[in-house]
């Protein structure tokens, strides 16, 4: 194999760290540690716990073989493994187990293929996905973020933003069809 | 897009609620019933989730701390490069293996040597110093030591002296999250105590108790390199904030009653 460095794609990296090559996973912590520990901090909020969680990620993830590349781009494999763990340690916390079953809810066939946009690179996923977030009502923005981001329920996003709970239901889907329609082929 | 003309209004909303997890047990089941058949809602599906998966990417990216990265290669050399032996390696007979559910086992040699580097980098000592630390340990603690390394999520406690002649002292601690019976104290720059007191060390938890974690004392340098096996544990959900350590009689009852000579913060 060739000697890796910064470019190196993804792949490549996690083979050369599943052949025991360290500086590999320290490419990958340079790509995605800033990913990770984003998501994990958002959700948890404790900043000690997100950094124990993205330890646990990066130690964790390239031994599975449930990782295939040609069904999910690292970046979101990484970010969506992130979110799941975090969700699991808020329940382990024991008070918002309602959330964590509901947004656990819809995992069928979370990876079945890497959608277009996912194979581009981060610095391109990010500009695009950003602008598209931009043309979403702040109400829209803000309730997206705090159900899908933040792990909150419905219920506690109407609670904490003082709206009818029919509204923020409402919010969110309108918020979540006018992203896919911004995103259009980018996401299939 | 190119299904979702083919979807009626009533199919969008379904699968946009199914993905935000807004639908009952019973209404989701009957929907993952349909994807199986169905490509478009299938198709549908798949662009939703991918719209979400990819939102966090819209977040302003926050930096790790900057030791996180070193933890990570560290602890990730000790499990992965350390931990693994070499086929041609000889196996004497008196290693215990050191997982129970591996047919890999390592030369004690291979273990403290691999346990000094790691260690060295993860608690800043001096590596010639911890090897000789590791050697004076027995071959169950120091392969306990590399166990409690293998924890995914090990973490790093700093220790600072307060007052007086520990001023100066400083040190780490070494545990896992949730699994407290277990803990590695690495110290340097305290003073050596008469023969009748003993430094003891505790945690404090949120909801204000002090739990006994164990006691020991330096060697002539000054120095402590020890592994603690706290009896009682931290109660579930109830989160460490501190870790001190006191000077107290070696035949006292343990509590804590003197001045607080060192401090971490959880």
């Amino acid at each position: 194999m060739e000697r890796i460095c910064s470019t190196t794609p993804d792949e490549d990296l996690i083979h050369s760290l599943r052949a025991g090559h360290q500086e590999a996973l320290g490419i990958l912590y340079d790509r995605y540690g800033q990913v990770v520990f984003t998501v994990a901090l958002r959700i948890l909020k404790r900043p000690d716990e997100a950094e124990d969680l993205t330890q646990e990620v990066f130690l964790v993830f390239w031994k599975k073989e449930n990782f295939n590349p040609e069904r999910a781009s690292l970046s979101t494999y990484l970010s969506v493994l992130t979110r799941s763990r975090a969700l699991n340690k808020l329940r382990s916390r024991g008070s918002q187990q309602r959330t964590v079953e509901r947004l656990q809810q819809s995992d069928y066939n979370e990876f079945s293929h890497p959608c277009p946009l996912e194979q581009a690179t981060l610095q391109e996923q990010r500009q695009i996905v950003q602008q598209a977030v931009t043309q979403l009502p702040d109400s829209q923005q803000q309730v997206l973020t705090m159900n899908y981001i933040e792990g909150l329920s419905h219920s506690e996003i109407a609670k904490r933003l003082n709206m009818p709970l029919g509204t923020v239901k409402t919010n969110a889907r309108q918020a979540l069809r006018r992203l896919r329609q911004t995103l259009g082929e980018a996401v299939g | 897009m190119r299904n979702l003309e083919s979807l009626s209004e009533e199919d969008r909303t379904l699968v946009e609620e199914y993905v935000l997890g807004e639908l009952s047990p019973e209404t989701a089941t009957t929907v993952e019933r349909r994807l199986r058949t169905d490509t478009a809602l299938r198709q549908e599906l798949c662009a939703l989730q991918a719209t979400l998966r990819l939102l966090p990417h819209a977040q302003p990216m926050l930096e790790p701390p900057p030791g996180l990265r070193d933890r990570i290669l560290a602890t990730h050399t000790l499990r992965n490069k350390i931990l693994t032996t070499p086929p041609s390696v000889q196996m004497p007979p008196e290693v215990a293996p050191l997982r129970p559910d591996s047919e890999r086992d390592l030369p004690l040699s291979m273990l403290l040597a691999g346990l000094a580097a790691v260690l060295a980098l993860l608690l800043g000592m001096d590596n010639l110093r911890l090897r000789y630390a590791l050697n004076q340990t027995n071959p169950d603690s120091a392969t306990n030591v590399a166990n409690l390394l293998q924890q995914p999520t090990s973490r790093l406690v700093a220790l600072q002296g307060e007052t007086g002649q520990a001023a100066n002292a400083a040190g780490t601690l070494l545990f896992t999250p949730g699994q407290w019976q277990q803990v590695v104290v690495s110290l340097g720059n305290l003073p050596a105590l008469p023969p009748e007191e003993i430094y003891r060390m505790w945690l404090t938890l949120e909801n204000g108790q002090v739990i006994f974690c164990g006691e020991f004392n330096t060697d002539d340098q000054g120095n402590v390199f020890v592994e603690l096996q706290p009896d009682e544990d931290v109660p579930p959900g109830v989160k460490a904030t501190g870790i001190f350590v006191t000077v107290e009689s070696a035949s006292a009852t343990p509590q804590p009653t003197s001045q607080r000579v060192m401090t971490g913060r959880i």
